[in-house]
This record gives structure tokens, sequence and C-alpha cells, in this order.
């Protein structure tokens, strides 16, 4: 069992990983997995088992939360979870099978390209959230027939805003990559889940990190119930990871809502920047054994 | 009733760390909480599925209906894969 002064430790830092992740609709397991490895010296494999349970911990505190307010689209919701389950299981498998190090750059890359978007679009979702514009498209037959479409009260402008989903088809089949990256790689997926329905999807950023906070939980227990019963799990670190991140959760789900599109966007160009950077040097240090600096 | 999960697990845990604090030596005491406490975090997800697929299917909304069926189904399946993992691993 570990000390009780870096189980402290560990709780803040999980604390502080379940606040970003509530207002990104991510699970945080981009930091915590680094966290754990790094300062505490946890080999990764244990590192990835304990960020996915903290994942379904801050999902269902977090999610639930966002249901709550009215933000989160549960029908968007469970049209794609179909695709993440599916990509999340056959992810798990195929670590079995093959080895994870090109799908690494093929991952950073798409990281990259999203974080450009994110930005790019900040100045159009800004003026579509405040003129509430996200109506005037034409819905695709999918979306039509699973009516995904909806509205919430975005408390930073005092207005409603609603919204028609689009490219549905699209959307669910990124959401399978999605799912396949979080099965292959021990991440949540959110950070990819966040970006295709808020771009390719018409989903103002907002509903689009509630749903998506709603999803992971999901995806995440999928995976996480792999480990568990499989017996993997490092139960040490458990405890103050879960308190953490629920308590982290609890504080970002209650700030998001009140936050401007705008800071949001910059927040997500900054993470994805990360993540992006992160995994392409994880893949060159695997393919051609290039070390870049802080990896 | 997806607070109470988080509740139920949350509390588990603080008193795994409590319980650390207190008596650092009964550590059979604290594994059989955070074990517990796992246990219940994971399953929550599983029941909120149950309950929307509950949920849809008496608002007469079986296309959702059927969606959740498949989420749930797949993450049956890869319980049981956990499973067999754990057995011939």
């Amino acid at each position: 069992m570990l000390d009780i002064s870096y189980q402290l430790i560990f709780l803040c830092l999980t604390f502080i990983a379940g606040f970003i992740g509530a207002l990104m609709g991510i699970g945080g397991g981009i930091i915590i997995v680094p966290a754990l490895t790094i300062i505490f010296n946890v080999p990764i494999k244990e590192a990835i088992a304990i960020s996915i349970v903290t994942v379904v911990a801050t999902s269902i505190s977090g999610g639930s939360s966002y249901v709550e307010q009215r933000i989160t689209n549960i029908r968007l919701a469970i049209f794609l979870e179909t695709s993440t389950t599916i990509g999340a299981f056959i992810g798990a498998l195929l670590v079995l099978i093959v080895s994870g190090q090109y799908l690494y750059i093929v991952f950073a890359l798409l990281a990259f390209y999203l974080a450009v978007t994110q930005l790019l679009s900040v100045r159009r979702e800004v003026k579509r959230t405040e003129s509430n514009d996200f109506m005037s498209i034409n819905q695709d037959r999918v979306s039509r027939y699973f009516h995904l479409r909806g509205d919430y009260f975005d408390e930073s402008i005092h207005h409603k805003v609603d919204y028609l989903v689009k490219n549905s088809i699209l959307g669910w089949a990124v959401s399978f990559f999605a799912g396949l990256g979080s099965g292959l790689l021990g991440i949540g997926g959110g950070i990819f889940k966040v970006s295709v329905m808020n771009i390719f999807m018409n989903v103002p950023l907002k509903v689009a990190v509630a749903t998506s906070k709603f999803m992971i939980g999901v995806t995440a227990a999928t995976s996480a119930i792999l480990y568990f019963v499989a017996g993997l799990l490092n139960l040490d670190y458990i405890a103050p990871a879960a308190i953490g991140t629920m308590l982290g959760a609890t504080v970002g789900t209650a700030v998001m809502n009140k936050i401007k599109v705008k800071w949001l966007k910059v927040l997500f160009f900054l993470i994805m920047c990360y993540i992006g950077y992160n995994m392409l040097g994880k893949g060159l240090l695997l393919t051609i054994g290039v070390r870049l600096p802080f990896i | 009733m997806l607070i109470t999960g988080v509740i139920v697990s949350g509390i588990l845990f603080a008193s795994a760390l409590v319980m650390h604090i207190i008596m650092p030596t009964r550590l059979e005491v604290i594994y059989t909480l955070v074990l517990l406490g796992v246990a219940v975090l994971i399953f929550t997800p599983y029941l909120r599925v149950v309950v929307a697929l509950g949920a849809f299917f008496f608002n007469r909304e079986y296309k959702f209906a059927v969606l959740s069926l498949l989420v749930l189904v797949m993450m049956i399946v890869s319980f049981i894969s956990g499973l067999i993992f754990h057995i011939a691993p």
C-alpha cells in the first residue's frame, strides 16, 4: 500500500485531471497516465488500467450532472455509442495481436488536424452560438430518422441555443475510429468524440462536451471490465484517483456552462496540440527510436 | 440513480482511505473496500444502459431500444472476453 502523503498528492493531481476532463468532455487519462508513469514510476500497462477506471468515475459523476443541466443529447449519445463500443472492443482485441506503434503516428496527425480545425472555427462557432444559428442546415436521412436535434440554455450568453444534427453516417464511422483508438492506446477518446460532433455533425461545442462526457463512461466501462475481470488492476492507486477525479469533475461541470465558448475552444486547441505531440513522440520513439523532448 | 452509484463507490473509496489512516495494518479490509468500490463503479454504466433500454422500450421508441440493446450486447461481450482472458491469459 502507498504512503498516505503520496495518496494525498495523487488525489490533488487527479482532482485537476477530473476538472479539466469535465470542461473538455474528456476522460483525463491523458493527464493521469503520464502522472502515474513519470511521477510515481508505475508501469505503463498498470497506469492505463488505473486511468480507465478513473474515466468511468468522472464520466458518471460529470455526465449525470450535464444530464440534469439538460445539455446532454442522450439520443445522439446512444446512437454514437453503438460504434464506439464496437471500436473499443475490437481495439482491445487488436492489442493482443498487433503492435500499435504506427497507429500512434496516425492518431497524432488526426489530433493536429482537429486542433487546427478547432482554432479556425472559433469565430464562426461564437457567432453561430450568439445568433442561435445551428438550425439553418439540411439534415441527412439518418439524422432525421433518429430525430437527432436538440437545444440547451447557454449560461455565458443567457439564451437558448437550438441545433440540428447532420452527417450522422460520417460521425458514426469516425466514432468507430475514436473507439478503436481508445481500446488500442488506452485513452478515453473523448477528445475525438467532441471534435467529431462539433466539427462534422453541427453540434454546439457545449452539447458535444456534455454528450461526450456521458458516452465515455460506457466506452471506458467496456474496456475497464476487461482489465478488472482479468485481474490487471493495481488497487493501491484506485481509491485516491477515483475520489480526486469525482470531486474535480463535480467542480468542473458546475462552471463549464458559465465559460465563453471562445475560451473553451482555445483550451481545446492547446490540449489537442499536447496530445498530438505526446502521441507523435511515442510513435517516433517506437518506430525509429528518435526521442523528442518531454516524452 | 446514477448519482447513487457514484456516491456508494465514493463512500467505499473514502472509507478505504480513512481505514488506511487509522489502522494501516488491516490491509485486507482496505483492499476489500477498494475492490467493492471498483465493482460498483464499473457496473454503474451497465445499469445505466439497462435503464435507458427499459425507458426507450416503455416510451415505444423502439429504434432507440434496439440501439441501447446493441450497446449492452457489446458491453457484455467485453465482460465475457475479460473472463476468458482471466481463465486463459
